[in-house]
């Protein structure tokens, strides 16, 4: 959890009333001009009404907190909504959580019968797993099963999870369009993009028409961070769902500065708010998110 | 919007905010939401009333104001939220009001946590499992293993970095929220 970044920090004594006046209206206009750094400090505030909640935030901090928000009853309304939300996610584990609540054991308490049952079943089930060859035959027909469906699911168009297969056919028409290039008998479309934290607020406009498939867009990434060797560009909606992604991406050097540069065919984007999230892989092999580009996708008249 | 701005003034405020009518009804929304936090965090107690004020000296001048201005609509909506703030605080109202304030044993008080409650299940019985799984692991702490280190397992498992798994459960937190005040809203 990033509490230890400055911004956070900043947004916090902003919360309870620990920034002088000029400093809090300037916050209050970059949460007017940016959604992005609005819903930080939504994130922010509901991160501290639950330390607050928790008592983990400090002598000085509390009440500074209450202060500000025990005194006015629509905070008030707010806390009191974050506990009870909290209290009924509490008390909603998965379904995998509560297994172990679902095993009988009450009828070996209340009924011998039942416990007699079972304990034969348990006794059944240790003579099968006991025998060497059993358990061969078993592994050897599960490592079968295993491969089958591996094979069968892992890369086919109609596997267990369609959504999955169709985002690896989108990903590999990308890859095969960006390492050719080939777009001779499709209109570019030019998009340059700039990161969410210099944007200024601005989301660029994509004006695309629905159903027109001859349409490529060449998005133009600027980028001010040291140069890695290889990035990948992932496509997320405003539902914050995953679309599809394009990795091994080189920079380019321009006369605009750093780039990063990719096409993607217009029919994969619908009308709506997308962002591209651009990481590289580290040293240590974790994965690193550098930036996030917004723009939006309207219906071209 | 209140019921004496006329309809074709709250259309110019949403052809200003977004051509494409969706888009604009989203900003709208988004607005409206960032204006209520506004007053709220500045320790307003009916911070809706006078979101519904701004709103309504905003699309009262947009005729006026859209057609010269520069930058975002949002910009323009805090200038008018700052004036009603100034003059709320020079009205003489009691700022401060005693903590004990909310008595959560009254009849209304009962009514409206059972409100909230039943809107609460029937917005969550929304979601799909997947995300349930996501906002419980993500909320809740079950020993022995601490909160940080669920949240680290289940970005690990999603294949995504902390930050993008922070915003997404407030994402999801958002959505139950927003289902749950218009269950509300019907309801009462």
């Amino acid at each position: 959890m990033p509490d230890s970044t400055e911004q956070t920090k900043l947004i916090r004594q902003f919360l309870v009333g620990q920034l002088p006046e000029e400093q809090c209206q300037e916050l209050e206009a970059r949460i007017f001009a940016e959604p992005n750094f609005a819903e930080e400090v939504e994130i922010v505030e509901e991160e501290l009404m639950r330390d607050y909640a928790t008592g983990r935030l400090s002598r000085e901090t509390s009440a500074l907190f209450e202060e500000k928000y025990k005194h006015s009853l629509a905070n008030r309304a707010e806390l009191e909504y974050e506990k009870i939300f909290h209290q009924f996610i509490s008390s909603k584990p998965p379904t995998s959580q509560r297994a172990p609540d679902t095993e009988p054991i009450l009828p070996l308490i209340t009924n011998p019968d039942a416990g007699v049952t079972l304990l034969r079943r348990k006794s059944r089930f240790r003579a099968f797993i006991s025998k060497p060859a059993t358990l061969a035959v078993a592994a050897l027909l599960l490592v079968v099963l295993f491969v089958g469906l591996w094979t069968r699911f892992k890369f086919g168009p109609g596997g267990i999870d369609p959504a999955l297969s169709a985002r690896r056919m989108i990903e590999e028409r990308l890859q095969s369009l960006n390492a050719t290039a080939f777009t001779s008998g499709y209109k570019l479309l030019p998009v340059d993009l700039r990161p969410i934290e210099r944007s200024e607020g601005q989301i660029p406009r994509i004006p695309l028409r629905t159903g027109e498939t001859d349409r490529i867009i060449e998005f133009h990434l600027n980028i001010t961070e040291e140069q890695r060797e290889r990035y990948r560009a992932l496509f997320v909606d405003d539902k914050r769902n995953e679309l599809f992604a394009l990795d091994d991406l080189p920079v380019e050097t321009t006369q605009g500065g750093q780039e990063i540069k990719f096409l993607i065919p217009g029919e994969y984007l619908k009308p709506g708010d997308y962002e591209i999230e651009l990481s590289y892989i580290d040293g240590s092999g974790n994965r690193r998110l550098i930036s996030g580009y917004v723009f939006r996708v309207i219906e071209a008249s | 919007m209140s019921d004496q701005t006329p309809p074709e003034d709250f259309e110019r405020l949403l052809n200003w905010l977004a051509s494409d009518r969706e888009a604009a009804g989203r900003k709208y929304e988004e607005i409206r939401r960032t204006l209520h936090n506004y007053f709220r965090r500045r320790e307003v107690a009916d911070p809706l009333s006078l979101v519904d004020e701004v709103i309504e000296r905003v699309t009262c001048k947009v005729a006026e104001v859209a057609p010269g201005f520069i930058g975002e609509p949002s910009h323009y909506f805090l200038a008018v939220a700052r004036r009603v703030l100034a003059e709320w605080q020079r009205r003489p109202v009691e700022k401060e009001l005693p903590l004990d304030i909310i008595d959560s044993t009254t009849n209304e008080s009962i009514t409206h946590k059972e409100l909230l409650l039943q809107s609460l299940e029937e917005c969550w019985a929304k979601r799909t499992p997947r995300e349930q799984s996501i906002l419980y692991r993500y909320c809740v702490e079950t020993p022995p293993f601490k909160l940080s280190e669920a949240r680290d397992e289940l970005a690990r498992e999603l294949e995504m970095s902390l930050t993008a798994l922070r915003v997404m459960v407030h994402r999801f937190k958002k959505t139950i929220r927003r289902c749950i005040e218009r269950l509300m809203a019907k309801k009462a």
